[in-house]
């Protein structure tokens, strides 16, 4: 009668058993089949997306759909359908004749998405369907849009496979529940004689008068091996909860570590954003979201062109890859004017590869080329300022040269300006070069700079007596003031005296005939104190502010008339600037400049301050 | 004999250009006039006419780029060469010259020779 009980109850949990495991592998088969068709959806689309259109028009549409369905064979593929940049279709491959059934929607969200999409839907069958589209571009544009349908298979509840594994099944649940039975029985004999052991003992107890004292031996053995189980057991819980400790920890030590590559992100000065295979975004640093102006909940995790909504940067993420290349270039030069107006930003492109070397995504990296782009401004300017005054007096020694060479001029005094204009020009050039030797040496540090002790009457005199002879020729009278002791000067003399020169140059050439020039020197204790003053042309107010400049040189026809490269003042800064020194102007048009230069005595450094 | 052959004008700040243009121009017969910036070019294309007109760019109160584009208009009455003489180093600076009628650059340092023959090729052709 037991027996009968148990092998009933055995029988309906064979049953129970047999259709779980057929549900569950249903379900696990719906969803392997879901999984291949995405793969294979998305792959197919890619494909078919990155042919130009003339491959699915007129005649090559038929070569494509003879392709296709050799290619998809008797894959799930339900229809392919392929629209210009209309929306008219060229290819129309329709196997279970859906073209009627298709729910609109999915066309219109098909036609209009920026990047790969999924859709399912229902049409008909009890099983959906899925559509996989993707837009086609050509270069910057989209010129048509290709979308695959594909459906689940059909299940199949007494396919071969399923009925030979669920026989197998059944014959092993079989067997395992008569062992089960068996040994379930066998198992419990011990216990059972044991527990008619314990009534009779009992029994006997109560019937000697014995009753509340458990006799010993085998009941302590059980309770002590019931003990040693439950020991057990307790030691296996408290193992795992270590290793589910040990797994939260490790967890958490993860997220801390994504975080923390975050926050490097977030605080580099340049800025980067990373997407998916779809062009969903993945990571976004602060520093794009300041010129995006977004916030990143606007930018994560959403289609690339619609999280920057900016249509030069969307066409410029969406080029096609080839090779390590984008085909249109991976470069873009930029403004962002409503957050940093007058900047320049560089975006640069690049595909993120996984271990295999196959495209997972793609980076967009923003740098700031503002302060780049203005220094090769000024390089490219300050060539063009060296080739126009190195040619200038080139033109003439060139062309005088010829003239003489092929005896164009006869005339003897002719002849004589020629060769002296020849002279002049020369030596003007030399200047030149010598004045961009000066500047570059400077420039770069300095290094030719020699301190040693200057006297400064030999350095007044030497400054003094280079210009004496042009000041005679304009009839400009030199007035010297000095002190009774003339203070020493640590420095470079040499540097020293072509800075001071430059200054009284300037005054020789800028005044006119008959003028006065005062060059004076004091002693203040702790500076020494050089000044130029003449009664010349003086120096415009809008001038006066440049006039240290690099090859500034004012529109005034009393500059313009004279020869100069406009890099006299610029060296003399520099010089005075080595020595710590400082150099002030002061000037009025139609009376007179005055140059005043205060060199420190003590405690002061060559280099730049 | 001197002007018979066609007016020049040369127009540059240096002194030294002028004069050079003005001795190898006047030697062959030509009557050369000479101004010191753009804007007394200007004026002297107005009032006398030259046949060629030789400037440089860089050059105060007008430069030789102004100059052109304000003379461009001239050259449908009167096609009047303009030699614009530059020294600058790349040719992407002057891309405004194709928008020009009659009007070639020639880089310095110059020749003398090379100057009088694109002068006289330009007047033949003129006067053929």
């Amino acid at each position: 009668m037991k027996s009968k009980r148990i092998l009933a109850a055995l029988l309906v949990l064979f049953f129970t058993g047999l259709t779980i495991l057929t549900w569950v592998q249903l379900r696990q088969e719906k969803k392997e089949s879901q999984n291949e068709i995405d793969q294979k959806g998305r792959r197919l689309v890619n494909l078919i997306s990155m042919f130009p259109l003339e491959a699915f028009s007129g005649e090559n549409s038929n070569f494509f759909l003879r392709t296709l369905t050799e290619s998809t064979g008797r894959d799930p593929l339900a229809y392919c359908f392929i629209h210009d940049g209309q929306g008219r279709l060229l290819v129309s491959f329709d196997r279970d004749n859906l073209a009627a059934a298709l729910p609109n929607q999915v066309q219109v969200n098909s036609l209009n998405s920026l990047a790969l999409i999924r859709q399912t839907f229902q049409a008909g069958r009890s099983e959906p369907y899925y559509e996989f589209s993707k837009p086609i571009h050509q270069g910057d544009r989209r010129v048509g849009t290709v979308r695959l349908g594909f459906r689940l298979p059909p299940v199949n509840l007494f396919s071969a496979e399923r009925v030979s594994l669920m026989a197998t099944a059944a014959f092993f649940m079989f067997v395992t529940a008569f062992l089960a039975y068996y040994g379930v029985t066998r198992a419990f004999r011990p216990l059972l004689k044991f527990t008619r052991r314990i009534g009779q003992t009992w029994a006997e107890a109560s019937s000697e008068g014995l009753a509340g004292s458990p006799s010993g031996g085998e009941l302590t053995r059980l309770v002590g091996g019931l003990e040693k189980s439950l020991v057990f057991i307790q030691e296996k819980i408290s193992r795992m909860e270590e290793g589910q400790a040990e797994l939260s920890g490790k967890l958490g030590a993860m997220t801390f570590r994504v975080k923390q590559f975050e926050k490097i992100l977030d605080s580099v000065n340049f800025g980067i954003i990373m997407t998916d295979l779809n062009d969903n975004v993945t990571h976004v640093n602060e520093f794009w979201l300041r010129l995006l102006g977004k916030d990143r909940d606007e930018v994560l995790d959403r289609p690339l062109a619609e999280a920057v909504a900016d249509d030069e940067i969307a066409v410029f993420a969406a080029q096609k890859w080839s090779g390590r290349q984008p085909t249109a270039g991976a470069r873009l030069e930029r403004a962002f004017d409503r957050v940093s107006p007058g900047e320049t930003f560089r975006l640069t492109l690049t595909p993120i590869y996984d271990a295999e070397g196959s495209t997972i995504g793609k980076t967009i990296f923003a740098h700031n080329v503002t302060a780049e782009k203005m220094a090769e401004r000024t390089r490219q300017e300050f060539i063009a300022h060296v080739a126009h005054e190195l040619k200038t007096p080139l033109a003439t020694i060139k062309s005088y040269n010829e003239m003489l060479m092929d005896g164009e001029i006869e005339d003897r005094e002719m002849k004589k300006e020629f060769y002296n204009t020849i002279n002049d020009e020369t030596n003007r050039l030399a200047g030149l070069i010598n004045n961009l030797i000066s500047l570059s040496k400077i420039q770069m540090g300095g290094l030719s700079i020699e301190r040693g002790l200057v006297q400064t009457d030999w350095l007044f005199n030497d400054c003094l007596a280079a210009v004496e002879a042009p000041a005679y020729d304009k009839n400009i009278t030199l007035e010297r003031v000095v002190p009774d002791n003339f203070p020493h000067l640590l420095g470079d003399k040499e540097m020293l005296k072509v800075a001071i020169i430059n200054i009284l140059n300037n005054a020789v050439k800028y005044t006119p005939e008959g003028g006065r020039i005062k060059f004076s020197l004091q002693d203040q204790g702790d500076a020494v104190v050089l000044e130029v003053a003449d009664t010349g042309y003086g120096i415009a107010k809008d001038d006066l502010p440049h006039i240290f400049d690099q090859f500034y040189r004012s529109s005034d026809p009393n500059v313009t008339n004279q020869v100069g490269s406009g890099l006299g003042l610029a060296i003399t800064q520099e010089i005075v600037r080595l020595h710590s020194g400082e150099i002030e102007v002061q000037s009025e048009p139609g009376r007179g400049t005055q140059f005043t230069i205060t060199l420190p005595r003590e405690e002061y450094q060559i280099g730049r301050t | 004999m001197a002007g018979r052959k066609g007016k020049i004008l040369v127009i540059d700040d240096d002194a030294h250009i002028r004069r050079v243009v003005e001795v190898k121009l006047h030697s062959r017969g030509y009557s050369v006039l000479a101004a010191k910036n753009g804007l007394e070019g200007l004026e002297a294309i107005m009032t006398e006419r030259p046949d060629v007109v030789v400037s440089d760019i860089n050059m105060p109160m007008m430069d030789g780029e102004t100059l052109c584009k304000e003379t461009n208009h001239l050259k449908k009455d009167r096609p009047f060469l303009t030699i614009i003489m530059t020294s600058r180093i790349t040719s992407d600076q002057e891309e405004w010259i194709k928008d020009m009628q009659n009007t070639i650059f020639m880089e310095k340092p110059f020749s003398p020779n090379k100057l009088l023959q694109v002068i006289e090729k330009h007047l033949a052709a003129v006067r053929r």
